[in-house]
């Protein structure tokens, strides 16, 4: 089986979360290997997830997580 | 299992457990500090008033997110219809400035992530913030955001395209 890159491109969500058949992982993978153009999009990509959860995330500053949990009866 | 079950349902667990991630949807899709705030509050107090009703017919996270993504529309929208009476947004922008977003979003690249995330679509963004940010799985996702999941799998495709080109020179 070979995929071309719009192909790939169809598949870039499953892939990204592993659930791709082995066929499919398969010529994916292998179209990475010969296609520079994706393999450099694939790696931006998986550079743009690594970004949001390493940056993406953010903290409740502990006085309003406070008085929060307070207004809602924790405390 | 059935006591793991319990605690996982014990409301300071889930505020405990919850609270940053909710705020970070909130935010997303709010941008604003205070009414974040707001949304958070009022998610939890839903939460924990309804964790009775909760038959863990789903995973608890999409429970959740799903109550934090409808407080945030209903805030983004009221605050489009219902603009503040001005002394609530002088006290609102007081507490604002003293504490500001630079305190949350440290950092150059923080600082442009959140641009870039915030010119996506509210929908997009929403998948995004949940399954790149937040961890969720997009079954949970398409849980949280009620849509299915191939809906949620082309918004993802959407937003990192979309980030990959804003963002290209910091992936590198």
């Amino acid at each position: 089986m070979t995929i071309e890159c719009d192909q790939l491109a169809d598949l870039l969500p499953e892939f990204f979360d592993g659930s791709l058949s082995e066929d499919q992982s398969d010529a994916a993978l292998d179209h990475l290997a010969n296609c520079n153009t994706c393999r450099l999009t694939v790696d931006e990509l998986e550079g743009v997830r690594n970004l949001a959860s390493e940056h993406g995330r953010l903290e409740l500053p502990s006085d309003a997580k406070q008085r929060i949990r307070r207004s809602v009866g924790l405390d | 299992m059935h006591q793991q079950h319990e605690s996982r349902l014990e409301p300071g667990w889930l505020f405990d457990t919850f609270v940053d991630g909710v705020y970070t949807l909130a935010y997303r899709i709010v941008r604003d500090r205070n009414y974040a705030e707001d949304v958070v509050q009022e998610t939890f107090i839903k939460v924990i008033g309804s964790i009775g009703t909760y038959r863990g017919e789903g995973p608890i996270a999409a429970w959740i997110y799903r109550i934090a993504y409808r407080e945030s529309i209903t805030v983004t929208r009221r605050r489009i219809e219902e603009p503040l009476d001005p002394t609530e947004a002088m006290v609102r922008a007081d507490r604002a400035t003293k504490s500001v977003e630079d305190e949350v979003l440290c950092g150059e690249l923080a600082g442009l992530l959140d641009e870039a995330i915030g010119a996506l679509s509210e929908p997009v963004r929403a998948a995004f913030v949940l399954r790149d940010i937040e961890g969720l799985s997009t079954a949970e996702v398409a849980s949280a955001l009620n849509v299915s999941a191939s809906a949620v799998k082309m918004r993802l495709a959407r937003a990192r395209e979309s980030l990959r080109v804003q963002l290209e020179e910091y992936l590198t």
